[in-house]
């Protein structure tokens, strides 16, 4: 009966830490390594050059700048990047994301506006690993921050 | 051809009193109001509910408790329209069908979310909880989830409070369930919010887990309420509104009975219809015999206990103390 107390002191010593946290680290993991798995999706992934490019490139590179990371880029298929973030081996994955996306158990970021080929906006999205609370947050201030309507 | 004559006799019910009367129609605006404020809660829930299973299945629980107010007001209505040509015996036990409908869908829907629960923990889904944007700051969808469920705590509670006391007053099985339901609910919006708060920590199994549990307490109250229902379609031995005992009524009519001057002994075998009780006064008598005169007395001496007492048929006991047992007393379902 007495190790109650003991259980709730530690709960509160522990609230006092960051909170929300991560279920398996992603924001103390990029910090070594940024990895943001990417696919093909002109105008805002182009991954068949030797150097990634398009907006949404950009975007993360200003995240990743902004945040102080290193970005090791994964150019993949769809289907291979989606299962590798399930496993919280990526960190990020950018590419063909729009907000009616069907991919289920992986979360999602925050709905931001970019030009497509024709020069008008698109909804689009990132999806990032589940369970991730803090790098989740994270990843959606740096969206609200950069492409919140002035 | 002309249609036979009816040889049917309805049964004539006992009304029941004008302060049963004016109990009953505030049970009916209790249920309004639960119907309306938990509904309330529902669509909060559902507005602020991120991909926590925890979350979704005090929800669907809160949707849940919607039924037994629906069941009791549907109840009420159809019982209202009493004795035709069809229900010859009226209609008291309105209220026991729609206490086993809602038992039977509580235990449907529990199991599947026991079902569920495992089944996001055996596959390791972890919980998605997003972000939402409140003023101009982004902040944890969870801070957002954990207001609404304690938000939700607060109408289950007083609702409950006030069916309970109004339960007991009616005698009404299914009131009572309903109130036991409404205590239920805040239970399990704190366990949702222990969910949730464990999402935070970066426990994703803590989500799930508690929503096997609260699954588990809906699981429970259903398959009770179920064995409480079929108990009631068997015309079982009567019982206290909360399952606590067996009903002191028959035995008070089988004393009452016994005191009338001509009576030596009195056996009782009383049902259970709604709220009310109705049954077979076995007597035996001083001189064996039994006129319609001491009929209507030992009827109105057995209905002067209690305004519960409905129907009551007076029959001579044929063989006094020769009863063949066949099988002991299946204890009362407690609690």
């Amino acid at each position: 009966m007495s190790r109650l107390p003991l259980l709730l002191l530690y709960l509160c010593l522990a609230a006092c830490a960051p909170y929300p946290r991560d279920a398996h680290d992603s924001s103390e993991r990029a910090r070594e390594a940024f990895r943001v798995g990417l696919s093909h999706d002109p105008p805002h992934v182009i991954a068949s050059d030797a150097r990634p490019r398009g907006n949404e490139v950009e975007l993360i590179e200003a995240l990743a700048a902004d945040r102080e990371l290193r970005v090791e880029w994964v150019v993949g298929n769809h289907d291979a990047l989606m299962q590798a973030l399930l496993d919280h081996r990526l960190h990020l994955v950018a590419g063909g994301h729009t907000d009616a996306s069907p991919w289920r158990d992986v979360s999602w970021s925050r709905t931001y506006r970019l030009p497509d080929a024709r020069g008008r906006p698109a909804n689009r999205r990132l999806a990032l690993p589940p369970g991730e609370n803090a790098w989740q947050l994270s990843v959606d201030r740096f969206l609200h921050e950069r492409t919140a309507p002035q | 051809m002309t249609p036979p004559a009816d040889l049917q006799r309805r049964r004539v019910p006992r009304p029941i009193g004008p302060a049963q009367q004016r109990d009953l129609q505030r049970a009916a605006r209790l249920c309004w109001w639960s119907i309306g404020l938990l509904g309330a809660v529902t669509v909060l829930m559902y507005a602020s509910m991120g991909g926590s299973q925890a979350m979704l299945t005090a929800l669907v629980e809160d949707v849940l408790s919607l039924l037994p107010p629906i069941a009791f007001l549907i109840a009420l209505r159809f019982r209202a329209r009493g004795v035709d040509a069809t229900y010859i015996d009226g209609r008291e036990r309105a209220f026991d069908i729609t206490f086993l409908a809602s038992a039977v869908a509580l235990t449907a829907v529990g199991a599947l979310l026991v079902f569920d629960g495992l089944h996001v923990l055996v596959t390791r889904t972890h919980p998605v909880v997003g972000s939402v944007v409140i003023g101009d700051r982004v902040i944890w969808q969870g801070w957002v989830m954990i207001a609404a469920l304690a938000v939700s705590c607060v109408p289950p509670v007083i609702l409950g409070r006030l069916k309970l006391k109004l339960a007991r007053a009616l005698d009404s099985k299914p009131l009572h369930a309903d109130a036991d339901m409404n205590k239920a609910d805040w239970m399990t919006a704190v366990a949702g919010i222990v969910g949730i708060a464990g999402i935070g920590y970066g426990l994703w199994w803590a989500d799930a887990a508690s929503a096997v549990v609260i699954a588990g307490a809906v699981l429970h109250d259903g398959v009770r309420n179920l064995r409480n229902a079929v108990r009631d379609m068997h015309d079982a031995r009567p019982q206290r509104v909360d399952r606590s005992d067996h009903d002191p009524l028959p035995d008070a009519v089988a004393a009452a009975v016994a005191a009338h001057p001509d009576v030596i002994a009195c056996r009782v075998r009383f049902h259970e219809e709604g709220m009310r009780l109705s049954g077979v006064v076995f007597v035996t008598t001083r001189d064996g015999m039994l006129d319609s005169a001491m009929t209507d007395a030992i009827r109105d001496a057995a209905r002067a206990v209690h305004w519960r007492i409905d129907e009551v048929l007076v029959m001579v006991d044929a063989a006094p103390g020769a009863q063949r047992v066949t099988g002991g007393d299946t204890p009362a379902q407690r609690g």
